[in-house]
């Protein structure tokens, strides 16, 4: 074990399942369209070469044989074109996962040497990758429509540091786009797409996800009053869901008849307005009770019955949607749900988080006449590195708790001074001498000054203290 | 031993994901490979069938070949498919899944209040101008604080602390020494000072030019290395005129490592004289992170059998060791009556016999003043009176 405490090698990789458990779920998925695509031309070529093996029978069709052979030769060419470009893919996720295992031989290596500056800074670039997942989760997009290539300040971060092998930057983009356009645009679109290129997953696991997402399609196309497309979006997608909701697809028919009724009548005394609401709630508890939130909770009800359809039209909605996108997204691939950046912040302060943590002494201070010592003591004596003290790093810690510490961790020789305040004797003294060298402070030989307080106090009136 | 990274290492990355390994060959390349086979078959047959397509037997021949090739290519096709996916499917089972022992999402218990996450963002922008600040695109400060400002929305405030740090270092890397020994010189830092000079000596060898190299030491290392204090820097220096004397250089390899030890002196030197932290905030308490998630997950197996619960609310359930230069910012005092830290509400006191304990364990045995009490470590005996409230101060 070095000086660090650090996790062994075999830890460090389980932290870090989901720089393994992407490439192999998208090594899976690159065979998949790699098959797909090779059982499409066979069939193809099945038919083609049987219409061959007809026209070689008759002597007769010599040229429209060999043409037909021609044909053969450029299928296989195509496919052979498409195939090795999947093959390329294949390879650079394999260049990856190698590339990852010589990340961890290179810690394994340090550790083994118990070499503590290139473990620190191996932990440097380990904070970099977590930094730059939680960028990429979470940065605004901009899209190169020349390459249809997204970016963030994520990715820029990654690419400045040379990371792009050690993290799997396109799938998680591809989750914070779908995730945006959501939040923040409102467009189903992409999340539509999505859905429909990963149905076998959804399906297995038993997803709701893509019968709320046509839901929601359909109730925005009653929003904007469209209400033919709404039906016709109800018939060819939300129909065969019959049997599995019965009750949101009544509610969502419903709709289509009360919806400007729910809009218009509204205005009347809001507070009874909300008892009943409340009531009907408690009545027909199929969706949260939440209180309904903007354009709709001010118009929508006028009475009880109508009121149920409130959920249905909350915009709150879209951040449910968006939350159960995400959780299917992440486990699709096996990445966590939240990020892997707040978990670490959450279990390190944890780990750093004492009591005297936030107060500042600086606040204790009591001023010398000589600013120049106040100055000194403030920048020198008091101020701490402590990480969670940061004024950046403490709201943070805001409901998070405390370490847990067995024994007490002092100083050496710690002596009293009568106004109750105990130091390490020798740095205590050594301080007093730097003062009085700087020509901040007449002290006598015999003399030491409380930084804090600045009272002068002799060395004989020190008492020995026995914390244990 | 790690035996999950020799199983991935050896296994799998250095043989049974690969046909091939040292060509990069898998079986999906292998099915590329079939693919153009087949097609170059294709071309020959059609050439015979351009050649001899009259003869009617040739035809027939022809005809077999091209029915028995498409099936040959179509089986080993299937074959190799099949062989690339099983592998996949055994490298999931054997290497993937066993890391998947612990969900990550599953220690976190006490969440971060979403609302504050906009300082993590600050704190963010203080680690990437604290250590990349250099990297940025630009070649004025001007251009490098916009390029922060427009990618990462870095704040000028924030960067401005770390731009002349950042200049020094571009100009250390791209060979230019000259700025970083007068920043030294300013700030009379010898041994760095030393070592800058002794790279540019170190550089002129490999560049293999001696005789520089030995004017350079002449000039600029001997008075340092005179000193007699110095006898430590005069080793290397001695070691470098052995090398002159037979006619040795240095590897190119070795001065570059040498240039980033100089810059990683150089920022740490610089954050000091700056009255800048020595390390980005974010990144110790990711580091504490690390180190704490093995007892984290250990805790969580544990919770998870015997059904404990977090127990209590403001304290973790156990210790983390943490290494001495994350654990030694503020003076820890654990009452060793109480066994608890002690805080603002219940403060040290020390006894008569300057012994200290926390002011509720001292309510407790004075039952709240009223009698007198012996000291739990030694024999004398106290009252609430005696005892005096005390603050334990660390210093640097």
């Amino acid at each position: 074990m070095t000086s660090l405490n650090e996790p062994n090698v075999d830890f460090h990789l389980k932290l870090n399942q989901q720089q393994f458990n992407i490439p192999s779920e998208l090594l899976k998925r690159n065979w998949d369209k790699f098959n797909n695509l090779y059982t499409s031309y066979s069939v193809e070529l099945q038919g083609q070469f049987a219409t061959l093996n007809t026209l070689l029978e008759d002597p007769n069709k010599d040229e429209q044989s060999i043409e037909k052979l021609n044909d053969i030769i450029n299928t296989v060419n195509i496919l052979q074109k498409r195939l090795s470009q999947l093959h390329d893919n294949e390879l650079t996720i394999l260049e990856r996962i190698e590339k990852r295992v010589e990340y961890f031989k290179q810690f394994e290596r340090f550790k083994y040497d118990s070499n503590t500056d290139k473990l620190l800074k191996w932990y440097r670039s380990y904070t970099d990758l977590l930094i730059a997942d939680y960028l990429v989760r979470h940065g605004s997009n901009s899209i190169d429509h020349k390459n249809k290539i997204a970016s963030n300040s994520g990715i820029e971060f990654i690419k400045t540091r040379g990371l792009e092998d050690l993290i799997d930057y396109e799938v998680l983009i591809e989750a914070n786009q779908i995730s945006m356009e959501l939040i923040e645009n409102k467009n189903l679109r992409p999340l539509l797409e999505w859905i429909e290129n990963n149905s076998a997953h959804l399906t297995e696991k038993g997803s709701h996800l893509q019968f709320q997402a046509l839901l929601q399609e359909y109730i925005e196309l009653v929003r904007c009053s469209d209400y033919k497309a709404a039906i016709r979006c109800f018939q060819t997608h939300l129909a065969h869901f019959a049997n599995i909701y019965p009750k949101e697809l009544k509610l969502a028919a419903g709709i289509l008849a009360f919806f400007k009724s729910c809009l218009n009548n509204g205005r009347d005394d809001e507070v009874t307005n909300e008892q009943k609401l409340f009531h009907a709630y408690f009545r027909k508890q199929m969706y949260r009770p939440h209180p309904l939130s903007s354009i709709s909770s001010s118009n929508v009800v006028h009475n009880a019955e109508l009121c149920r359809y409130g959920p249905l039209l909350d915009h709150e909605r879209w951040e449910s949607l968006n939350k159960m996108f995400l959780h299917e997204f992440y486990s699709l691939y096996k990445i966590s749900y939240h990020d892997p950046l707040l978990i670490y912040i959450s279990l390190g302060i944890s780990s750093l988080k004492t009591k005297d943590c936030g107060h500042t002494i600086s606040a204790q201070l009591i001023p010398h006449e000589n600013p120049e010592v106040n100055e000194y003591i403030k920048s020198n004596v008091v101020n701490t590195d402590c990480p969670v003290c940061n004024h950046d790093i403490f709201p943070l810690s805001e409901n998070l708790p405390f370490a847990h510490h067995i024994q007490s961790s002092l100083f050496e020789n710690p002596v009293m001074l009568p106004n109750g305040n105990i130091y390490d004797s020798e740095k205590l003294i050594s301080l007093s001498r730097k003062l009085n060298k700087m020509g901040y402070t007449k002290l006598k030989e015999n003399q030491v000054m409380d930084p804090i307080d600045k009272s002068i106090y002799a060395t004989t009136d020190f008492i020995k203290m026995y914390p244990t | 031993m790690s035996t999950l990274l020799e199983t991935l290492d050896q296994q799998w990355v250095n043989s049974r994901l690969y046909v091939d390994k040292d060509e990069r060959r898998t079986q999906l390349g292998k099915c590329v490979e079939e693919v153009h086979d087949f097609k170059i078959q294709l071309k020959k047959l059609k050439a015979h069938l351009l050649k001899h397509g009259s003869s009617p037997q040739k035809r027939l021949v022809i005809r077999e070949k091209l029915a028995k090739s498409h099936k040959n290519w179509d089986s080993s096709m299937k074959k190799s498919l099949n062989s690339s996916i099983s592998t996949y499917r055994k490298f999931s089972k054997a290497c993937v899944k066993p890391l998947n022992e612990f969900q990550l999402d599953s220690v976190y218990v006490n969440k971060i209040n979403p609302q504050k996450l906009y300082y993590l963002d600050t704190a963010i922008f203080s680690h990437i101008a604290r250590y990349y600040t250099n990297m940025a695109v630009g070649t004025t400060s001007d251009e490098m604080l916009k390029y922060l400002h427009s990618t990462y929305r870095i704040p000028r405030s924030i960067a401005m602390d770390y731009i002349e740090m950042a200049n020094i270092v571009k100009e250390m890397r791209s060979g230019n020494l000259n700025t970083c020994i007068r920043w030294c010189q300013d700030n009379n830092l010898e041994v760095l000072h030393f070592q800058l000079h002794y790279l540019n000596a170190m550089s002129l060898l490999s560049e293999n030019k001696p005789m520089e190299c030995y004017l350079y030491i002449q000039t600029n290392l001997a008075s340092t290395v005179s000193k007699s204090s110095q006898l430590r820097m005069a080793r290397p220096v001695s070691a470098l005129l052995a090398k002159i004397v037979i006619g040795d250089t240095i590897p190119a390899s070795k001065v570059d490592a040498y240039l980033e030890t100089c810059v990683e002196c150089f920022t740490k030197q610089y954050c000091l004289q700056n009255k800048l932290p020595l390390h980005s905030a974010l990144f110790l308490v990711v580091l504490s992170g690390v180190i704490g998630f093995q007892v984290f997950t250990k805790y969580e197996a544990i919770r998870k059998v015997s059904h404990v619960d977090w127990s209590t609310a403001d304290e973790l359930p156990f210790h983390v060791k943490l290494p001495p230069f994350l654990s030694n910012y503020h003076p820890i005092f654990i009452c060793p009556v109480l066994k608890e830290e002690t805080t603002k509400e219940n403060p040290p006191y020390s006894l008569p016999c300057h012994h200290v304990l926390s002011k509720k364990s001292l309510d407790k045995l004075s039952k709240n003043g009223t009698c007198n009490f012996k000291c739990p470590y030694c024999p004398v005996m106290s009252t609430k009176v005696k005892t005096k409230r005390v603050s334990f101060m660390k210093l640097p």
